[in-house]
C-alpha cells in the first residue's frame, strides 16, 4: 500500500468519525493536507476525493456536512484575510499550526449547484505544491 | 423554545414564512434542490459565518429578491434535538442543520404555528 492510498484511507476514517464536529474535521483536514494536494468534489450523491498521487476514493458523507466544511474554511480564510472569499467560493491561504511557513492554499465553490474543494501546499512553504488533479480520470 | 436564524433574501424569507422550509427549492439559474434548511443559534457562536453574511451574499447574487433579511424562528427544543443529534453539528457550535431524517420533516410539520419574524439586515 502506497502513502497516497494510506492518506485517502485516513481521510475516509476522518470523515466517518462519529465523535468529532465539523469544526474539528476541518482542523484535522488542514493538518493532513500538509503532505498531499487534496481535491474533493460532490458528484451526484457522493463525495469524491483525490490525492496528489492520483488515487481516488468515494467518501461516505452527508452533503450538508461537506457544505458545512466548506463554510468553515471560508470563515477561516476571512479571519486571516478579511473578505478574502465569499461563503459561496473563492481562494484563500491558511497558515497551519505554529509554523508560519506551513501554509495551505484553499480553493472552493459552495453553491447549491456545485460543491468542490482543493487544498494545496502554498509556494514557499515546507512542502512543494503538486499538479492539479483530474477527479474523473484516468480510471 | 430556541431562537434560530436563517440568512436569506426577503422574497425567500416570505415564502419560507408562509409555507415552511422547502427541500425541493431550486435557486434561479440552479439545478439542484436545497435539500435541507440551514440555521444557527441566535446566540451564536458562528463557526460557519453569520446569518447576516449569508443574507448579504444571497442578496448580492439575487438582486431582484428584495434585499438581505434574517428569518427568525422560535423552534421547540425537541425539534432542535432532532437536528443536532448528529455529532457533526453539536449545539455548542451553534449550527442547526435540518436535513431529511434529521429534523427537517418534523420542523415542516410543526411549522405553521411557530413564531417567526423577518428582520432587515442593517448596513446595506
Amino acid at each position: 500500500m502506497n502513502t497516497t492510498s494510506v492518506k485517502l484511507d485516513d481521510l475516509r476514517t476522518l470523515f466517518a468519525s462519529t465523535d468529532i464536529s465539523v469544526v474539528e474535521i476541518v482542523d484535522a483536514l488542514l493538518q493532513r493536507c500538509r503532505e498531499h494536494h487534496l481535491q474533493f468534489e460532490w458528484q451526484g450523491d457522493r463525495l469524491r476525493a483525490c490525492s496528489g498521487g492520483g488515487a481516488r476514493s468515494d467518501i461516505p458523507l452527508r452533503k450538508s456536512v461537506f457544505r458545512a466544511i466548506l463554510a468553515r474554511l471560508a470563515v477561516l480564510c476571512n479571519e486571516r484575510t478579511p473578505n478574502a472569499v465569499s461563503p459561496y467560493g473563492g481562494e484563500g491561504v491558511l497558515e497551519i499550526g505554529d509554523n508560519s511557513l506551513a501554509s495551505v492554499r484553499v480553493s472552493f465553490t459552495n453553491t447549491s449547484a456545485e460543491q468542490k474543494l482543493e487544498l494545496s501546499t502554498e509556494i514557499g512553504s515546507a512542502n512543494a505544491p503538486h499538479s492539479p488533479i483530474n477527479l474523473n480520470g484516468p480510471t | 423554545m430556541i431562537v434560530v436564524l436563517h440568512g436569506t433574501t426577503r422574497l425567500r424569507a416570505e415564502s419560507i414564512c408562509k409555507r415552511g422550509p422547502d427541500p425541493d427549492f431550486i435557486e434561479p439559474g440552479g439545478g439542484v434542490c436545497a435539500e435541507g434548511f440551514s440555521t444557527c443559534l441566535a446566540s451564536g457562536p458562528f463557526p460557519l459565518g453569520t446569518p447576516q453574511e449569508y443574507a448579504r451574499r444571497k442578496a448580492e447574487t439575487f438582486p431582484n429578491e428584495g434585499g438581505p433579511v434574517i428569518l427568525l424562528v422560535e423552534v421547540p427544543e425537541e425539534l432542535i434535538a432532532k437536528a443536532v443529534e448528529d455529532v457533526c453539528f453539536p449545539l455548542s457550535q451553534g449550527v442547526i442543520q435540518f436535513d431529511e431524517g434529521a429534523g427537517l420533516e418534523e420542523l415542516c410539520t410543526a411549522w405553521v404555528p411557530l413564531s417567526k419574524q423577518i428582520l432587515a439586515v442593517e448596513g446595506v
